[in-house]
């Protein structure tokens, strides 16, 4: 009698010690995985927000030369009216060449940076390939919940695995599931 | 009567052998496992000989050079991979990440893959849409944003004429553009060193040899040392009769075979 007390004994340690074990390897695994969401998402803000200063330092450079030559038109087109002398007609012309020359040699220098639709589309690259990386990250966290769940709900494991609770699947809070103003 | 028996079943057994042996040659046609090559697996069967040449010489070279150079202090920067895989589908139809993962490209997660997807129409396959997916540590050091531009610059380059030049130009100036990146190395180095779309125009028809893995009847391939096994296990087993599986187990050999560095990928892809 005793000596099947202690079998059962055993049997509990062992079942007890295995389920704990292994339920504190997914634990842990969780951990890691719902740390490379935030990771994921911490990257898609640094990456796009850094892409959107890109862009706007771009248009900067390119309305204000756009601004420059607008100003030199306008002068311009006013000394012709105005019948001003030919070399002052000349150094408003040769103001509004440089400027020109000057955003030309911009696109050039950026051949990547000035298309608006190329701009355009490197970012949605950019927004897209770091919006997949958060998805697969949560994919990865969720499939570990269900493997570690599972695990919890099965028998013997349901009786002895004391201290560990069922986990939620992640998803995003809801303020982050807005439908764009596109679609 | 005893052994006349034994001989029989033996027969018979290397019949059954001999016929599932059979049911698996395939040749590589899907993506589920990279090809002995390993930097071109153009399962949908849509690209010229002399582009999955240019492919496989650069990438092996590169991956090579980069293993080796001396100049590299930083052991863990070592191991750049690029694969081209093409596809028939749509995209979404297969798992890109899984796949890249399941490949391991790159060595120290450095590693790029770009599919093709293709369509057929009318028995011709025309060229659909692109997936290009970055490395884990390859992502900090070439981002979508900058993927995505090179790819408007070399690949829909206009001047180009068709999916072979485009996927032979972006493969030699991603080499270019990863190996500045990372290794300082200067644009005039890879233009010495690897074969370019100049290279490649003038051998784009005449380069017609098929691949290592495309002489392989078998989706699969084995080692000399495994061949070597399997062949000593036939002749135990099936005694005389093995040697007519030698000439089988040796069709499966693969003699050169690159493999993946063990790279991962987290999903970090985006369509094109």
């Amino acid at each position: 009698m005793s000596g099947l007390l202690v079998l059962l004994i055993v049997m509990f340690l062992g079942t007890w010690i295995s389920t704990n074990n292994q339920a504190s390897e997914y634990d842990e695994l969780m951990y890691f995985r719902k740390t490379q969401i935030y990771v994921a998402i911490d990257n898609r803000y640094s990456k796009v927000l850094a892409y959107q200063a890109t862009i706007q330092t771009a248009d900067n450079q390119i309305l204000t030369q756009l601004g420059l030559i607008t100003q030199a038109r306008e002068a311009f087109a006013e000394a012709i009216e105005n019948q001003i002398p030919p070399d002052q007609l000349e150094e408003d012309f040769t103001a509004l060449e440089s400027m020109f020359i000057t955003l030309v040699s911009y696109m050039e220098d950026n051949p990547g940076n000035w298309t608006t639709v190329g701009i355009t589309s490197a970012f949605l690259a950019e927004y897209n390939a770091s919006t997949n990386a958060v998805s697969f990250a949560i994919n990865q966290y969720n499939e570990t919940v269900f493997l570690y769940n599972s695990f919890l709900r099965k028998f013997p494991n349901n009786m002895v695995s004391f201290g560990f609770e069922l986990k939620n699947a992640y998803s995003l809070p809801s303020e982050f599931v807005l439908t764009l103003p596109y679609a | 009567m005893k052994s006349l028996l034994t001989r029989r079943i033996l027969i018979c057994l290397s019949f059954c052998i001999l016929l599932l042996l059979t049911a698996c040659a395939k040749p590589y046609t899907s993506l589920d496992q990279p090809t002995s090559e390993f930097y071109i697996n153009d399962a949908a069967g849509a690209l010229l000989q002399s582009t999955k040449w240019y492919i496989f010489s650069n990438g092996q070279y590169y991956y090579e050079d980069t293993m080796t150079y001396d100049g590299i202090e930083n052991d863990e920067l070592r191991g750049i991979q690029i694969v081209v895989a093409t596809h028939l589908g749509e995209v979404g139809s297969i798992d890109t990440s899984k796949i890249f993962n399941n490949y391991g490209v790159g060595g120290n997660d450095l590693g790029i893959m770009i599919f093709l997807f293709f369509k057929d129409i009318d028995g011709e396959k025309v060229y659909q849409e692109m997936v290009f997916e970055i490395g884990t540590r390859m992502s900090t050091y070439l981002s979508a944003f900058e993927a995505d531009l090179l790819i408007d610059a070399y690949f829909n380059d206009p001047t180009l004429e068709d999916i072979d030049e485009k996927i032979v130009n972006l493969y030699f100036e991603l080499i270019a553009e990863t190996a500045d990146k990372i290794y300082d190395w200067s644009y005039s180095y890879i233009e010495e060193t690897y074969y370019g779309i100049n290279d490649f125009i003038h051998e784009k028809y005449s380069l017609n040899s098929k691949l290592p893995s495309e002489d392989q009847i078998w989706a699969f391939t084995l080692s000399p040392t495994e061949t070597i096994i399997w062949i000593i296990i036939a002749l135990v087993f099936l005694g005389a009769f093995g040697r007519f599986v030698v000439p089988l187990i040796l069709s499966m050999m693969g003699f050169a075979k690159n493999s993946g560095g063990g790279g991962t990928s987290s999903g970090y892809w985006f369509r094109k």
